[in-house]
């Protein structure tokens, strides 16, 4: 099999196992390691960025979401970014429905960075779960599947909703216009998954005497990496796999240990 | 063969050891688990645009 097709059936299953609190018995207090707001009926998880607010909210240190993000991250590094995140695959599934074409811009890898600080920072001040108010998976996942499940209770359409809708159609014109813009630029769980892929126990390497510096694993790349040293090792590298197809020589491979 | 990407972080050794310390800290902390599951089964309002 493909791997483009594996990449597409485990990013349903993930949208599948993270929907199991359909089934009441199956909401967890396990930590998602992707984006996926809690907020959602049926969700399996908890948002990790959310429950970081939420004790930050408490004044309290989330020691269980930190170890839970550290045995992700040295394990698979950013892969669920490329292989899980549902947000990121409705991403993949506009760079698709627009013919894979999207504007070259450069990484800016420490936007990320920032908004997560200014998350962490707005709910010491706030004392409240600023991000989820304009997070815009929680906008999917959370506020419009809300409304679906409970109609008459949601009846009245209020401003909380609203800045959901627009954070939800901004991220994704962007995303339309640079592919996988929100998991470039913005997201902060990106940021705490994409420090862990230098210490990553999976990771892609390449090897070097069979690359022939043809640059088509960076034409691949849906996260504009440009430099093939940060393949596998960039805080934007979400180990897609895009490039491991893309190489000619097959000089890029998945490994277990570096 | 030779590879690119040498780095002192690339010892698995140093990788195993940082799975095991946060595998620690999760293991030792899973007193946190019943709070997360009580804010995955309630439906923060706000957070979902209601109100």
């Amino acid at each position: 099999m493909k791997l483009k097709n594996k990449r597409r059936l485990t990013q349903i299953a993930a949208l599948v196992v993270s929907n199991l609190g359909f089934f009441r018995i199956l909401k967890t207090g396990f930590v998602c390691p992707f984006l996926y707001c809690y907020g959602c009926p049926f969700a399996t998880f908890g948002c990790p960025i959310g429950i970081i607010q939420n004790f930050i909210v408490y004044r309290q240190i989330p020691w269980f979401a930190i170890g839970s993000l550290g045995v992700y991250g040295t394990l698979l590094g950013r892969a669920f970014c490329g292989w899980a995140c549902p947000f990121g695959a409705l991403q993949d599934m506009l760079n698709y429905l627009r013919g894979g074409k999207s504007f070259r811009v450069k990484p800016f890898w420490y936007t990320k960075f920032i908004v997560l600080f200014a998350v962490l920072g707005a709910a010491w001040y706030a004392l409240d779960t600023v991000f989820c108010k304009l997070c815009p998976s929680g906008s999917l996942f959370g506020a419009i599947i809300f409304r679906l499940r409970y109609p008459t209770y949601t009846s009245t359409f209020s401003q909380p909703f609203y800045i959901h809708m627009f954070t939800l159609i901004l991220t994704v014109v962007l995303a339309l216009l640079i592919s996988r813009f929100w998991c470039r630029y913005l997201c902060p769980l990106g940021a705490i998954a994409g420090a862990f892929n230098k210490v990553s126990i999976v990771n892609i390497s390449l090897d070097a005497d069979k690359c022939k510096k043809c640059n088509a694993c960076l034409d691949a790349c849906r996260m504009g990496i440009t430099k093939l040293e940060d393949i596998g090792n960039s805080t934007d590298c979400i180990l897609c796999g895009r490039c491991v197809e893309a190489c000619p020589t097959k000089a890029l491979h998945f490994t277990v240990k570096k | 063969m030779k590879k690119v990407h040498l780095h002192i972080l690339s010892n698995l050794k140093i990788k195993l050891l940082l799975f095991i310390v946060f595998f620690i800290i999760t293991l030792f902390n899973t007193g946190e688990y019943q709070t997360i599951e009580a804010l995955v089964k309630f439906v923060c309002t706000s957070c979902v645009g209601i109100g």
